[in-house]
């Protein structure tokens, strides 16, 4: 299913929306600062704004058409809608909200069925209760079960998280996974976090100032980022996949090829498959081969320079140490070192630096 | 005694039923001003809430040019419907209802306006047309603000005075409520059947409000 966003333009005031954007893939992330026009675009998609020129299709149907006078309402639109707080209908039930979005037409449909999704969000228990007495990840449950209850061909999850602490957070991530594959709708996560990006979804759009920016493969958009603006709104980050290999307590090893880190992740059982490890660039240190005696960094690997690239004060350099590793280092620093393409170095890095996310 | 258990049940009646005339356009026009944006909004608005700023005397005089024996209202209900309207209860309907109109289209435009506007947005995505939402979403979640306003015009029209006594008259039987049967009974002396018939309206209008504020404060379901 492909989202196309052709000419979309939006003046509100001072801010101004303009997107052209091809939007395909199972987990589509929507990234970008607050006020980057994020919620706006969402808003667009389902129908609740109207921009003022542009074409929005989804697939084959035409749901926005300015031009053609084509303004397909919410309802008629097949597109699901979780904004932030999640918007249940508190004069309802779980029950009653969930029977809300039942479409009378989709009463065959199994896949969408009340008892399924259900089912699948762990929410069987809480059908009779209020949504006021909810805590806020079971709302978010909940908002993200009415949903999908209503057969959409798209599901726009805006900052699903965002009001949630961070252990609630942990604790829904693998709903949000389960949703993606077990339903095989497309979804448009908006989210300004990299670990939500990075846990679900396949490509990712940085949005900044109503302007897309960058379209890509999630891990290409972390370690590549387009341009200067885009690395400093999702900053660089080396993102590749690994194998665990175990661990003990907090502390886990994994190995990218014959390359072995050692990372800190919750509980990740060895031969954990589809986990991703990140590391921020600037959390990279160098230093000159032979000189990492006495040093507390769990993680220290001898790798080749590749390539430099001048970005403002600060250079990104690329390096081979078994797997593709980026590091930010200030020119000063550069000169010090004497890097060029080439050359010996060895990388340093804190386990607390090497993130484990696991995306099954 | 007689006398005043005929005029209470009067004026209550008058005021129920002048209150369900005006809650459906109420209501509607509480909604249209809470939630659209339409040429002549302002016009409208000011229109309304006339009969609170002007005095209700006023108000009075403009429903006897309307509805009177040569008034075009009163010529057009006389043609369709072979009824007379002025100097009948009907004309107390009829002023309480304008009368009272103001009060509850502004409950209902307030009430309207507390209904976050993402429930109805998100509602709409989940499938369902304008009017399944106003039905099932916003008229249930505005509903305390709706019952409150219906009870604050309820309340207004057993007190009316100045519209009424303007197109109603005072005729014992026919058209006296409690707030003309005080005045009329002054005006004949009969001081204590007006402290008698105080004692109502001041119970009523008690209740009335009592309730309405019961209403409101009441803690959301």
């Amino acid at each position: 299913m492909k989202l196309l966003l052709q000419g979309v333009r939006l003046n509100a005031g001072i801010f101004s929306l303009q997107i052209d954007a091809e939007l395909g893939g199972r987990v589509t992330g929507l990234f970008g600062v607050s006020g980057s026009g994020k919620s706006t675009l969402v808003e667009i998609i389902a129908g609740l704004r109207r921009p003022d020129a542009g074409v929005v299709k989804l697939g084959e149907d035409v749901l926005t058409d300015v031009a053609r006078g084509v303004h397909r309402p919410p309802e008629a639109r097949g597109v699901g809608f979780v904004p932030q707080d999640g918007a249940l209908f508190p004069h309802l039930s779980v029950d009653g909200n969930l029977r809300f979005a039942e479409r009378r037409g989709n009463a065959a449909n199994k896949v969408f069925s009340r008892e399924n999704v259900c089912k699948l969000l762990g929410i069987e228990v809480l059908l009779a209760r209020r949504p006021a007495t909810l805590s806020g990840g079971e709302r978010q449950r909940v908002a993200i079960a009415r949903a999908l209850v209503s057969a959409p061909k798209l599901l726009l999850l805006d900052e699903p998280l965002a009001a949630l602490d961070a252990e609630r957070k942990a604790a829904i991530l693998p709903y949000l996974q389960r949703v993606r594959d077990e339903f095989g709708v497309p979804v448009l996560y908006v989210s300004h976090v990299p670990q939500e990006m990075l846990a679900l979804c396949d490509d990712m759009a940085v949005l900044a100032d109503g302007r897309l920016l960058h379209h890509g493969p999630v891990e290409e958009v972390f370690r590549r980022p387009a341009s200067p603006a885009v690395a400093r709104i999702v900053g660089v980050e080396t993102v590749v996949p690994v194998r665990v290999l175990g661990g003990e307590g907090e502390l886990v090893a994994v190995s990218v090829g014959k390359t072995r880190l050692t990372g800190l992740g919750d509980q990740l059982p060895a031969g954990t498959a589809d986990v991703l490890v990140s590391i921020r660039a600037e959390d990279v240190l160098l230093v000159n081969p032979g000189s990492a005696a006495g040093v507390s960094a769990r993680n220290r690997l001898s790798c080749t320079v590749t390539a430099l690239f001048t970005e403002g004060a600060t250079v990104r350099v690329e390096l081979d140490c078994g797997f593709a590793l980026t590091a930010l280092l200030t020119r000063q620093a550069v000169a010090e070192l004497q890097l060029a393409p080439g050359r010996e170095v060895m990388a340093l890095v804190k386990a607390p630096s090497v993130h484990l996310i696991a995306r099954g | 005694m007689e006398d005043l258990t005929h005029v209470t049940l009067f004026t209550l009646g008058v005021a129920l039923l002048s209150t369900l005339l005006i809650l459906p356009p109420g209501v509607a026009l509480g909604w249209l001003l809470a939630r659209r944006r339409w040429p002549g909004k302002v016009v409208v608005e000011t229109l309304v809430a006339l009969p609170l700023v002007i005095p209700p005397v006023a108000t009075g005089l403009v429903l006897l040019k309307l509805f009177g024996r040569r008034g075009p209202l009163g010529v057009l209900v006389q043609n369709v419907f072979g009824v007379e309207i002025i100097f009948t209860w009907k004309a107390v309907v009829i002023a309480t209802a304008v009368m009272s109109f103001p009060l509850l289209v502004r409950s209902a435009r307030v009430a309207f306006e507390e209904v976050p506007q993402r429930l109805e947005g998100v509602a709409r995505t989940l499938g369902a047309g304008p009017w399944r939402v106003f039905f099932s979403i916003s008229l249930p979640l505005a509903k305390r603000g709706l019952l409150a306003g219906s009870v604050l015009a309820f309340a207004r029209a057993l007190g009316e005075f100045g519209a009424t006594v303007m197109i109603a008259g005072m005729i014992p039987g026919e058209t006296i409520t409690l707030a003309l049967g005080i005045y009329h009974e002054v005006q004949l002396g009969n001081d204590s059947a007006a402290l008698g018939l105080l004692g109502v309206s001041v119970a009523l209008a008690f209740g009335a409000v009592a309730l309405s504020e019961w209403l409101l404060r009441r803690k959301s379901p």
